[in-house]
C-alpha cells in the first residue's frame, strides 16, 4: 500500500492525541465556547468551568501539593486526576500537548496511594506530583517527535535520565508538550501539531520552543514542567505566561536521552531546566535533582554538589540592570518593570548600577551563525523524509542564507574562537563592573529583559533573539514575573524614533489594549555555574516586592 | 625566494646552543654506545656534591620546604638545575632554550624578598620549573615545533605560566616537542631527536618528551607538559616519573601555541610531570588556588579540594585493552602491583574488561584531524618543511579526512555516546579507580611509538589519569615467551619487537585512571596505592 502523506500522518497523530483524552473530557467546541463567553484567558476560563475541588488542587504550587499528599490531605490519584482533567481541557483550547497518557498516570497514582496507605510514607519528595515534560524528554513507548512528522510512530526505548530521577522520587508523568519543528523557533508551531496559543491570551503566542510547557503551566494544568533552552526556549514561554523558570549552565542537569536537534553541537549547547508557578518550586526541584548525583551516570555532568546559598538571601547583593540590547527597545511595560525593579531594590538598600554590553550585536550575530552553521541541512534532511515543508518561523530562525552549505570544520573552529572571545569579553566586562560600584566589588547578578515584548501575535515575524547572549555565555538565568501590562499606564511612545527596521517592527506591534494584563517577567542572571546564587538573587528580589 | 628550512633550523639550534654557558659544557661526551647516561651528570665533574644532592635526592615539595626552612636558597637550586639541564641537553637533546641569567635574576629576587620580608610569594617559591616549549613564556620562542613559527616570540606568559610564576616558581628552560606536537616521541626538523636518558636507543616519549627526558635525568624536579593522547603520560612512563593528565577545563590553556585553536571535539590539557604524588598535588593546588576561572572564561569554577581516599579503595584491574597485550615487563609490573595490593585488606581488587578500545582509536584518530590536517599542511608547506614519518603515520590514520560541520556534530555525538556507555560500564563494576598499563611496552625504540590507545582512550573519555613508576626492565625476569599466541596482527607486531636486551634499564610504569573532574580523588587514591608498593 502507499505510504501515507505527511498530512495524513500528522492528522492521525493529532487524532490519536485527542483520542487519548477520556470521552467524558472531550469538548470539541471548548475554544469557541470560551471565546464566545468573553474569555481570552484560558487559566481564568478553566477556573470557571472546572469543579471547585479540582481547582483547589490545581491552584496549589508543587511544594504545597507535596506537603498535602505527604500529610494525607490529598491522594495522588485525586491530584493526578485534577491535573489530567485540566490538561485535557487546556490542550483542546491551546493545542499544547503532543502525547497524552492519563491512564498510565492514574494507574501510577493508585500504586503510590497504595504504598502510602501501607507505609504512611512517601516514596520521595515528588510523591504523586504530576510533572509535565517537553516533547524532547524520552519516555519508553512514547514518540519524541520534536515537531517532525518523520519521527511519528518511532517510540523511544529508554527513559531520559532526568525523567528517571523524578520518577524514582515519586513523580508522575501524564503529558508531553508541544515544540516547534526541531525546537528552533521562539514560537511553537509545527506541521505535526499546528500552533500552540498563549494560556493567558489566546490571541497571542505561547512562545517557544517550550511553548507547550508554557501554555500548560500558564493554564494551571501543570504545577511543574521541564523545558529546554538554547536561545531562550525556557525563558520566552515562561515570560509570556508569567511563570518562574531556571535555565541552568551546561553540565548541571542531565540531558541524557533527551532527543535534540543538532546533537553534537556543543558550542552553544541546549540545556534543560524547570518551569513552575513559584520560585520555591524551582529551588526545590533544582536542589533535589542536583542532589541525586546524576554525574555518576551522565558523563557530561559536572560533579558539583548543591551549594547552600541561603546566606545570600540576607546579604545585600549588587545588581546590574541591563535595560536594552541596543538594537531593539523593549516595549513600555518592560521598561517600566525594569525601572520599578531598580526603585524597589534601591529602596530596600541594594546597590543597583546600570550596565550596558556594547558587543551584544556581535553576540547575536555569532549565535545566529552557530544555529545556521549547517545551512539548515539537518532540518531540510529530516523534513524531506516525508516531504513536509519547513515551517516558516523555523526557516527564519535557522537560515540557509548566511551559509549556502554546511560550513567546513575550519570555519567552525573560527566560530569557536569567536564564541570564546565573546565569553572572555563578557567575563572581563563583569569583572570591570567593580569600577562602577560604590562597594568596589563586581556585581553579583544582572537583571535583564527576556524578550522585547510580552508576547506577539501568532506566526509573527518575531526573530530578534533578545536573550541568547546568556546562552552564548552559558549563564544561569532565573525568570520571575514582576508586574502586568496596564493599558492605562503603559502607553505607546508616539515620539519614539526606532533605531532600525527591527526596532521599528517591534515598536509598531505594541498595542496596549492587546497586551493588557499580560504578565511582565524579567530574568536575573549570574556567572556560569552559579545556579544557587542566581536563585538566591531572585528570591531576594521577590522578598523586596512583598515587603 | 623561500628560505631553506634547514637554515631556519640551523639558526634556531644556534640560538639554543648559544644559551648553554661555556662552563656548563661537558669536556668529553660519552660514546654513542653508552646507552644509559643517567649517571653522567654526577660523574662528569661539572656538578658539586651539593648540586648533585639537590638535583637528585628531593622532590619539589621537599625543595620548597628547604627554601622555607632556609636550608637552601633559590639561587643555589636554580644554579644546580641549570647546570644539570645544560648537561642533559648535551646527552639527550632535551632542552631547546636555557635562560640561566634570567632564571638566576629571578631566583635572587625571590631570595632577597624572603630575606627581607620573611614571607614566601607562594607555594612554589624559588622552585625551578621547566616548561614544554609551546606553553608560552614571555620573550621566549613559541614555535610549537613548526619551522614556519620559528621566529615567533611570545609577547606574554600563557595564563598557566603566569599563575605558576605568581606562585613563586622560577622558569629556567624550555623543552622540545615533536613535529606538530603529535607524536608519542620527540623528534622535529627544528631540534632533531630527543632520546631516553635510561637507554638512548629508546624514546623518552612525546609529545612532552623533552620534559620527560629532562626530569628522567634529574635536570628538572617539576615540569609542565600537555596531553591530547598520552603526551604527558608516555614521557612520564618512559622516564620513571609521575605525570598527571587532569580533566579538561580545570587548568588554563590560554596562550599555549598550537596549530589549531577553536577546536573543541577533543581537548588537550596541560599538566605536571614530577617525582612524587605530593608534587602532583602541589602543582595542581598551586594552579587552581589562584582561581584561574576568574580570568579565563572557558574554565570551570571548581576549587581544588582536599580529599582522603576511601578506607577500602576499590581498584579495577585492566590488564590489557584486548587489542594489544602488554609486553613482559609491563605485565610483570601489573602483577607486582596486584600482588602487593591484594595482600592488603584496604584494597578491593576487581578485574575490569576494556570496552571497545579499537573503536575509541577510530574515533579519536579521526578527531585529531577534523580538517584532514589542512592547517598543519599549510604550515609545513609555507617553508617547505618535510613531514616526518610519525607525523605521516598519525595524519594518515584510516578515518582522517576533511569534515564539514554535519560530520563534526555526528562525530561529537558518537564520542558522547561512547563516553556514556563507558561510564555505565565502569559504574557496573563500582570501582573508585582503574589500574592499567600506560602502554604496551616500556619506552619504545626510536621511531616505533605507534600504539596510543592505552593512553588516548582516557583522553577521549576525558577521565583524569596519572602515571607512576613501578620497576625497571630486567632481562632475567622479563623473558620473551616464544610460545605466545598473538590476538591479532597488531598484537603480533608489538610482541615481535620485544626483546628484553633492547630495553635494558628502561623504567616500567603504570597508569591509574579516575573519574571525570575528580582529579583530587585520583591523586588521593594514587597516594594510598604508592605507599603500599
Amino acid at each position: 500500500m502507499d505510504t501515507p502523506t505527511w498530512e495524513v500522518v500528522a492528522a492521525l497523530k493529532r487524532n490519536q492525541v485527542l483520542n487519548s483524552i477520556p470521552k467524558e473530557w472531550r469538548k470539541p467546541n471548548i475554544r469557541k465556547e470560551m471565546i464566545s463567553s468573553g474569555y481570552v484567558n484560558t487559566y481564568e476560563y478553566l477556573n470557571l468551568i472546572l469543579p471547585p475541588e479540582e481547582n483547589a488542587i490545581t491552584n496549589l504550587s508543587m511544594l504545597e501539593l507535596a506537603t498535602n499528599i505527604a500529610k494525607g490531605n490529598y491522594t495522588s490519584y485525586n491530584v493526578t486526576k485534577a491535573f489530567c482533567h485540566r490538561a485535557a481541557l487546556a490542550h483542546q483550547i491551546l493545542n499544547c500537548c503532543i502525547e497524552i497518557f492519563f491512564d498510565e498516570a492514574l494507574k501510577k497514582a493508585k500504586e503510590l496511594d497504595d504504598v502510602f496507605q501501607k507505609t504512611s510514607k512517601v516514596v520521595g519528595p515528588f510523591h504523586g506530583i504530576p510533572i509535565s515534560l517537553k516533547d524532547q524528554v524520552d519516555l519508553p513507548g512514547k514518540d519524541s517527535s520534536i515537531g517532525y512528522v518523520s519521527l511519528v510512530g518511532k517510540p523511544k526505548t529508554e527513559i531520559a535520565l532526568l525523567a528517571k530521577i523524578l520518577q524514582d522520587k515519586g513523580a508522575i508523568f501524564y503529558v508531553k508538550t508541544t515544540v516547534p519543528m526541531a525546537m528552533m523557533a521562539p514560537q511553537t508551531v509545527s506541521n505535526l501539531h499546528g500552533y500552540t496559543y498563549n494560556a493567558l491570551n489566546i490571541n497571542l503566542s505561547s512562545g517557544g520552543s517550550s511553548g507547550g510547557e508554557g501554555a500548560l503551566l500558564g493554564s494551571g494544568a501543570s504545577c511543574c514542567g521541564i523545558g529546554t533552552d538554547i536561545g531562550g526556549s525556557i525563558r520566552i514561554p515562561s515570560c509570556f505566561q508569567g511563570l518562574y523558570a531556571l535555565k541552568p549552565s551546561t553540565g548541571r542537569i542531565s540531558y541524557l536521552n533527551v532527543t535534540n536537534s543538532y546533537s553534537g553541537q556543543e558550542l552553544i549547547p541546549s540545556v534543560i531546566g524547570p518551569m513552575a508557578r513559584s520560585l520555591k518550586d524551582i529551588e526545590f526541584f533544582t536542589e533535589t535533582v542536583i542532589a541525586s548525583e546524576a554525574w555518576k551516570i551522565d558523563s557530561k555532568l559536572l560533579p558539583i554538589p548543591w551549594k547552600n546559598q541561603s546566606h545570600l538571601k540576607s546579604k545585600k547583593l549588587i545588581f546590574g540592570v541591563l535595560k536594552t540590547d541596543g538594537i531593539v527597545k523593549p516595549h513600555p511595560p518592560i521598561i517600566r518593570a525594569l525601572n520599578e525593579v531598580v526603585a524597589v531594590l534601591e529602596k530596600s538598600g541594594y546597590e543597583v548600577i546600570e550596565i550596558s554590553i556594547p558587543f551584544q550585536k556581535d553576540m547575536l550575530d555569532t549565535v545566529v551563525k552557530v544555529f545556521s552553521a549547517d545551512a539548515r541541512f539537518e532540518i531540510n534532511n529530516e523534513s524531506q523524509k516525508t516531504g513536509e515543508p519547513v515551517v516558516s518561523v523555523v526557516k527564519r530562525f535557522v537560515s540557509d542564507k548566511i551559509f549556502k552549505k554546511p560550513i567546513t570544520v575550519n570555519e567552525w573552529w573560527d566560530l569557536g574562537n569567536q564564541v570564546y572571545k565573546i565569553r572572555q569579553m563578557f567575563l572581563e566586562l563583569w569583572n570591570n563592573t567593580a569600577i562602577q560600584t560604590l562597594s568596589g566589588n563586581s556585581i553579583d547578578a544582572i537583571i535583564a529583559p527576556i524578550w522585547a515584548s510580552t508576547s506577539f501575535l501568532p506566526e509573527s515575524k518575531a526573530d530578534h533573539l533578545y536573550t541568547s547572549l546568556f546562552n552564548i555565555c552559558d549563564c544561569p538565568c532565573v525568570v520571575f514575573p514582576f508586574t502586568k501590562v496596564d493599558a492605562n499606564i503603559d502607553l505607546s511612545d508616539v515620539s519614539y524614533k526606532p533605531l532600525n527596521e527591527e526596532d521599528k517592527e517591534n515598536n509598531d506591534m505594541y498595542d496596549p489594549v492587546l497586551f493588557d494584563n499580560m504578565p511582565v517577567c524579567l530574568q536575573v542572571v549570574t556567572k556560569k555555574l552559579e545556579e544557587e546564587k542566581c536563585l538566591a538573587a531572585a528570591s531576594s528580589i521577590m522578598d523586596c516586592l512583598t515587603n | 625566494m623561500t628560505i631553506d628550512w634547514r637554515q631556519i633550523a640551523a639558526k634556531y639550534c644556534a640560538h639554543r646552543d648559544g644559551s648553554i654557558p661555556e662552563p656548563f659544557k661537558i669536556k668529553t661526551l660519552p660514546k654513542d654506545t653508552v646507552l644509559n647516561v643517567t649517571k653522567i651528570p654526577s660523574e662528569c665533574g661539572l656538578l658539586t656534591p651539593k648540586e648533585i644532592e639537590l638535583t637528585e635526592k628531593y622532590d619539589a615539595t621537599a625543595l620548597a620546604e628547604m627554601i622555607k626552612d632556609r636550608k637552601v636558597t633559590s639561587v643555589e637550586l636554580v644554579t644546580a638545575f641549570c647546570k644539570r639541564a645544560a648537561i642533559a641537553q648535551q646527552l639527550v637533546n632535551c632542552v631547546n632554550e636555557l635562560f640561566y641569567e634570567e632564571a638566576l635574576a629571578r631566583a635572587a629576587e625571590l631570595d632577597e624578598y624572603y630575606a627581607k620580608t620573611g614571607s614566601l610569594v607562594g607555594p612554589l617559591h624559588g622552585v625551578p620549573v621547566s616548561v614544554k616549549e609551546h606553553i608560552s613564556i614571555k620573550n621566549h620562542t613559541a614555535t610549537a615545533s613548526f619551522l614556519a613559527k620559528a621566529n615567533i616570540i611570545a609577547e606574554k606568559d600563557s595564563d598557566l605560566v603566569a599563575t605558576v610564576r605568581k606562585a613563586g616558581a622560577v622558569f629556567y628552560c624550555r623543552t622540545p616537542q615533536p613535529q606538530a606536537i603529535m607524536h608519542l616521541e620527540t623528534s622535529s626538523n627544528l631540534t632533531g631527536v630527543t632520546v631516553n636518558p635510561f637507554n638512548r636507543k629508546l624514546t623518552p616519549g612525546g609529545s612532552s618528551g623533552g620534559e620527560g627526558a629532562l626530569l628522567g635525568i634529574k635536570a628538572s624536579v617539576l615540569g609542565i607538559g600537555s596531553d591530547i593522547g598520552g603526551s604527558i603520560r608516555s614521557p612520564a612512563a618512559n622516564n620513571g616519573l609521575f605525570g598527571l593528565r587532569p580533566s579538561t577545563l580545570r587548568l588554563s590553556r590560554k596562550g599555549c601555541q598550537g596549530a589549531v585553536s577553536g577546536q573543541e571535539t577533543i581537548l588537550g590539557v596541560v599538566g605536571p610531570l614530577g617525582r612524587s604524588v605530593r608534587d602532583m598535588n602541589l602543582f595542581m593546588k598551586a594552579c587552581i588556588d589562584s582561581q584561574p576561572w576568574l580570568d579565563d572564561a572557558s574554565l570551570l569554577p571548581m576549587p581544588w579540594r582536599s580529599v582522603a581516599p576511601p578506607k577500602t579503595l576499590k581498584v579495577g584491574i585492566m590488564r590489557s585493552d584486548n587489542v594489544v597485550n602488554p609486553q613482559p615487563p609491563v605485565a610483570r609490573a601489573m602483577q607486582m602491583a596486584i600482588d602487593q595490593l591484594s595482600k592488603n585488606p584496604d584494597f578491593d581488587l576487581v578485574d575490569v574488561e576494556p570496552l571497545d578500545h579499537k573503536y575509541s582509536w577510530d574515533l579519536i584518530s579521526e578527531m585529531y584531524w577534523l580538517d584532514g590536517g589542512k592547517v598543519y599542511y599549510d604550515l609545513f608547506n609555507k617553508v617547505g618543511e618535510p613531514i616526518l614519518p610519525l607525523t605521516e603515520w598519525i595524519m594518515h590514520q584510516p578515518n582522517v579526512k576533511p569534515h564539514d560541520i554535519t560530520a563534526v556534530w555526528k562525530l561529537t555525538a558518537a564520542r558522547d555516546e561512547y563516553r556514556n556507555r563507558y561510564l555505565k560500564h565502569l559504574q557496573a563494576y563500582g570501582v573508585d579507580v582503574l589500574l592499567t598499563p600506560v602502554g604496551p611496552s616500556p619506552a619504545p625504540k626510536l621511531g616505533e611509538a605507534k600504539y596510543w590507545t592505552y593512553t588516548s582512550v582516557w583522553n577521549l573519555l576525558d577521565l583524569p589519569a596519572v602515571v607512576f613508576p613501578v620497576t625497571t626492565v630486567d632481562p632475567k625476569l622479563d623473558v620473551k615467551d616464544e610460545s605466545y599466541i598473538p590476538m591479532n596482527e597488531q598484537d603480533a607486531a608489538n610482541y615481535e619487537t620485544y626483546s628484553p636486551e633492547d630495553y635494558l634499564d628502561a623504567p616500567v610504569s603504570l597508569q591509574l585512571v579516575g573519574k571525570r573532574w575528580q582529579d583530587e580523588e585520583l591523586l588521593a587514591a594514587l597516594d594510598k596505592i604508592v605507599s603500599m608498593l
